[in-house]
């Protein structure tokens, strides 16, 4: 063997660095079509985005290096079971039915860039506000760091006899384009970069099936293989007591973290108009059948015909290493998946890193310690966060590479669900009240962090197979609602935004 | 509301709890490649899809507001 067994070929190469290089070429573009240096225009976009860049970001956002990896390593390890992954991916679109055109109704009337916008709005209440950010920044953070990692063993699939050489070498590489572009073109680069990202990772699905079907053979002799094996049958038969039990949990506290995606809420203010933003969530309804559901089909085929030395994680590289062996167009469709792999990741990781860089910037640093600051400061600093981040989330990449990246998603929910009754409930509810609503929110991440971090039953943070989140989320509605039905009703609205129609 | 209902129903149909109240055998007749529980959820969750992208497909009150913004702004 060569000292440097290269799995892709020049030309192949040249497509994959081509790609990323059209990803800046977008940046650079965006910057260009900049009308002014406000936050709006950095962060948002300006006037709005149209049907087909708002559904393709949003479908790039929402999935992620998690799909690809974790998804299929998770489905690989436990089999069918993590079929709940469509159910918990469709429940976010559902939980947008519950407050999506009113929160498009006030973004629109009252210019929001940030998700705690709403809450500023809502409750008048800094200490909520900041909090709130606080927390989805610490949930985005822990994103960022799943999506690099994801990017570091993407990466490995160039230099396999190179492991931790081409991990590193990739985290910080990849990091640096998309910080890159990010910064010159704010919102409009992220959104057109995940124009390009979406549609090459729909390409990369398809290829997955057919990746799939090629490889394995079909659905049914991989399920009589996993039935016949010892312990096999566990991954193919229904969940039963427990198990059902973390199904509900799962769906609940994806379905409510999901929705409340800070990137996601931004996707629903610069949306250009309501028939947009409502058509763009109905098509997304149906994608986690196109891209969860195979994800988890590819998993499981995987689990009856292929032995893994190293983390389930890597089940996909590994395929498309056997694949590529097997004749020119096979390498070709595994250089396109690739390129799949890398949209999926690139985008949500940009997508992350602006929203972290717009509420740190108009949340904290405007928000409480220089209120006074110009728009083209706070655009400055804004860019000047997104390079801190990526460098402190690079360096934790690289410290952290042996954690599961399921396991990393995880705790993320347990933390954006907390905002579940502040947005969901108090965009409808007008006599939730602040003070208990911020408390609520308190005890939520207080109990939800102490179960994750100290209980962590069996290692996966859940008691009797529910998520630590959702005991937090009950420990908050208890709070903020119990709190504010103890209240008086405040009589009529002091505006018609929070009146329920 | 209809479609909310349906939604309900459906996500009823999509998560499997009911299988422990059934015999194994009748989980595990293979329809399409999968055993039957597994089929079940998933034509449940197509199911909850199509209500969900009605409810999407109805337009929202604050749109008369929008278009006329939009005639105003043309």
């Amino acid at each position: 063997m060569s000292k440097f067994d290269f799995p892709f070929s020049i030309a192949e190469t040249l497509f994959i660095v081509c790609y990323i290089g059209s990803l800046v070429f977008i940046g650079w573009l965006g910057m260009r079509a900049q009308k002014e240096k406000t936050m709006k225009d950095f962060y948002l976009g300006g006037r709005g985005i149209g049907f087909g860049v708002l559904l393709l970001t949003l479908y790039a956002t929402q999935y992620s290096g998690n799909t690809l990896f974790g998804f299929t390593g998770k489905a690989y390890r436990v089999g069918l079971q993590w079929l709940v992954c469509v159910h918990f991916m469709t429940a976010i679109v559902i939980v947008y039915t519950a407050f999506a055109p009113k929160l498009y109704k006030l973004a629109k009337q009252h210019t929001f860039i940030t998700p705690s916008d709403f809450l500023t709005h809502r409750f008048q209440h800094r200490g909520l506000s900041s909090f709130a950010s606080v927390v989805m920044i610490l949930g985005l953070a822990n994103y960022l760091l799943a999506q690099l990692k994801a990017l570091g063993e993407a990466a490995t699939g160039f230099l396999p006899e190179y492991p931790e050489q081409s991990y590193i070498g990739g985290v910080i590489a990849l990091a640096f384009i998309i910080v890159l572009y990010e910064s010159l073109g704010g919102f409009r680069a992220v959104a057109w970069t995940d124009v390009i990202q979406g549609l090459v990772l729909m390409f990369g699905f398809g290829i997955l099936v057919w990746l799939v079907f090629k490889q394995f053979g079909n659905l049914g002799d991989a399920i009589s293989i996993l039935e016949s094996r010892p312990g096999g049958k566990a991954m193919i038969e229904p969940p039963r007591g427990g198990q059902i039990a973390e199904w509900f949990s799962w769906v609940l506290i994806v379905g409510l973290g999901g929705a409340l995606y800070p990137q996601a809420i931004q996707r629903i203010y610069a949306a250009k108009s309501a028939p947009t933003l409502r058509k763009s969530l109905a098509v997304m309804s149906f994608l986690p059948l196109t891209t969860t559901l195979i994800a988890v089909v590819f998993g499981v085929m995987a689990a009856a015909h292929v032995q893994l030395e190293g983390s389930s994680d890597s089940v996909l590289t590994t395929v498309c290493r056997e694949v590529q062996q097997q004749s020119a167009g096979a390498r070709w469709l595994v250089v396109v998946l690739f390129a799949g792999v890398l949209a999926a990741l690139m985008s949500t990781a940009d997508s992350v890193l602006l929203s972290i860089s717009s509420m740190f910037t108009k949340d904290l640093y405007a928000g409480v310690f220089s209120p006074q600051a110009n728009q083209r400061q706070l655009t400055l600093v804004g860019k000047s966060c997104s390079w801190i981040v990526i460098v402190a989330m690079t360096l934790a990449a690289i410290l952290l590479r042996n954690t599961s990246l399921v396991a990393i998603l995880k705790i993320k929910f347990e933390l954006l669900v907390q905002l579940a009754p502040a947005f969901v409930i108090g965009i409808h509810w007008r006599r939730m009240n602040s003070n208990w609503t911020f408390a609520g929110m308190v005890v939520g991440v207080v109990v939800a962090l102490l179960i994750t971090l100290l209980v962590n039953v069996g290692g996966t943070g859940n008691i009797l197979g529910i998520h630590a989140g959702l005991y937090g989320l009950a420990a908050n509605l208890m709070v903020s609602l119990g709190g504010s039905m103890l209240k008086p009703d405040p009589g009529e609205p002091t505006t018609q935004d929070v009146t329920p129609h | 509301m209809p479609h909310r209902l349906m939604i309900l129903l459906f996500s009823l149909i999509a998560l499997p709890w009911y299988w422990s109240f059934l015999p194994l055998g009748w989980a595990m007749i293979p329809v399409a490649g999968l055993p039957m529980w597994a089929f079940v959820a998933m034509a449940g969750s197509f199911g909850v899809s199509v209500h969900t992208a009605m409810v999407f497909m109805k337009p929202w009150e604050i749109e008369d507001d929008d278009s006329r913004a939009e005639k105003e702004s043309s």
